[in-house]
């Protein structure tokens, strides 16, 4: 066994084109759990009876089986689930027919929720509860104090973990290769495997992996700073409304 | 659900391989990240560089790969030097890998927990006339550790959900384990099997969280914290 540099660079090239899967399926389950998530954060803040048991549930059970688990259940499960509903609404649906990526969508959609509403839920605690309530006295209506007050100072401190949660996700999608999906892992992987040269093979995956998260976390910290900016500049200027008021005194006394 | 129950029991047995290579690589990630920490405090500018460069590296990879990596890669590594060790145990391939993900993490932990405790707390231990070592091994080292409990826990729970991925490089674990016993049902009862295995999972990631809640209880009742 040894080294082989041309396959290898030839192969990195075949593992990049697996990139935009990858990033496609982080996204969707970006988009998807976050929003989910806040939902979610907010019936377990409010400690809705019912609803907050099987919340709690929902997450600990999310949380607490391995992503490889998830997907085995999810890929055999979900077409016995459908097969059972189309066949009690007499539809005739080919579950074979439905692309695998949809099984990955819904696994790293499910995983992202219960993922973002523990970094929601800390997210909105941190915001001081005075500010709902001067929202609300100053007229707002509790969905416009949510959009505008409470959840861009939720989202400015969340936004670390915002971008190591995803990084996570993104590093977790590696495994769909398990339902046919073909991500970076997927592409250097078969390639490597038809020449026997594994290590060449995952070396590429392994570089490929480090630059996409390198992009995306700068990326994120780009973001970070234009969220966290109401932090650093302050939209009433004392120096300013200082001199004005000078100026309008000399303009009385005029 | 008789079938459900048949394969839970069947699968008990092996929770100790799976509980064998979290512990095992909590336990190396403890060391290799508490010196990575350490690398990162110190002064030396080539220390801090090398160690930070290793836990971006680590960090930026799917544990699947480091999994992979560790299992070819290693005996390529060793070759070199003229050991053979392709015929190791597979349960080693899979430690080594795990203990490179743990380590790179828990350093992460430890540094900010070294920073979490009162500087004086060590002032006042070498006042008192104790040495470096002693001050750390009595005074500094027990509060980092309470403070980085928890996520402690976090990355015990996280490892056991991880190990689960050794079963791609032929570790017989809770997985592989539900993997062979599929296939001898021609994938028939896939699902019963699945969901027992996620149940199995699901009950000691409970368990360590409660575990590790009582130890903190513990240890602030000890340490004198409310």
């Amino acid at each position: 066994m040894s080294f082989d540099l041309a396959f290898t660079i030839h192969n990195f090239y075949q593992t990049l084109t697996g990139i935009p899967i990858t990033l496609l399926i982080t996204f969707v389950a970006v988009a998807a759990g976050f929003p989910v998530a806040f939902f979610i954060a907010c019936g377990r803040i409010k400690k809705v009876p019912v609803l907050n048991g099987i919340l709690t549930l929902y997450i600990s059970f999310l949380r607490g089986t391995p992503v490889v688990v998830q997907i085995f259940l999810v890929y055999n499960g979900v077409p016995v689930l459908i097969k059972m509903l189309a066949k009690s609404f007499n539809v005739n649906i080919d579950i074979y027919s439905i692309n695998p990526l949809i099984y990955a969508f819904m696994v790293y959609g499910l995983n992202a929720s219960a993922g973002f509403s523990e970094l929601w839920k800390s997210a909105l605690s941190s915001v001081p509860e005075g500010q709902l309530e001067a929202a609300l006295t100053s007229g707002l209506t509790s969905f416009n104090a949510y959009t505008r007050i409470i959840i861009p100072q939720a989202i400015a401190t969340a936004a670390p973990s915002l971008c190591s949660t995803s990084l996570n996700i993104l590093k977790n999608t590696s495994l769909v290769f398990i339902m046919t999906v073909m991500d970076i892992t997927a592409r250097g992987k078969i390639a490597a495997g038809q020449q026997y040269k594994y290590v060449e093979g995952y070396l590429d995956i392994l570089i490929t992996y480090i630059i996409v998260c390198s992009i995306l976390e700068f990326c994120f910290k780009l973001a970070e700073k234009r969220l966290t900016r109401y932090k650093r500049e302050s939209f009433i200027q004392p120096e300013k409304t200082n001199v004005r008021v000078g100026h309008d005194r000399d303009k009385k006394c005029a | 659900m008789d079938y459900f129950v048949e394969v839970l029991i069947k699968l008990l047995p092996y929770i100790k391989i799976t509980l064998l290579l979290s512990f095992a690589s909590m336990l190396l990630g403890l060391i290799f990240g508490g010196m990575l920490a350490a690398m990162k405090l110190g002064k030396s500018k080539i220390l801090i560089k090398t160690a930070n460069l290793f836990t971006t590296f680590v960090r930026c990879t799917p544990v699947i790969i480091l999994l992979f990596l560790s299992y070819y890669g290693l005996p390529l590594l060793f070759e070199l030097i003229g050991i053979d060790i392709s015929r190791g145990s597979k349960i080693m391939f899979s430690i080594v890998a795990l203990t490179m993900y743990s380590s790179a993490t828990l350093s992460e932990i430890i540094r900010p927990a070294f920073f979490a405790v009162n500087k004086g707390q060590l002032e006042a231990a070498l006042m008192a006339g104790l040495t470096f070592f002693q001050a750390m091994r009595i005074v500094v080292l027990p509060q980092v550790f309470y403070i980085a409990l928890p996520n402690f826990g976090n990355m015990l729970i996280a490892l056991t959900q991880e190990s689960a991925l050794a079963y791609l490089i032929g570790v017989v674990d809770i997985m592989g384990q539900a993997k062979v016993i599929n296939s001898m049902n021609y994938g028939v009862h896939i699902l019963e099997i699945y969901l027992a295995v996620s149940f199995i999972y699901w009950i000691l990631s409970l368990a360590i969280g409660r575990t590790v809640d009582v130890l903190t209880l513990r240890m602030s009742r000890i340490l004198g914290k409310n």
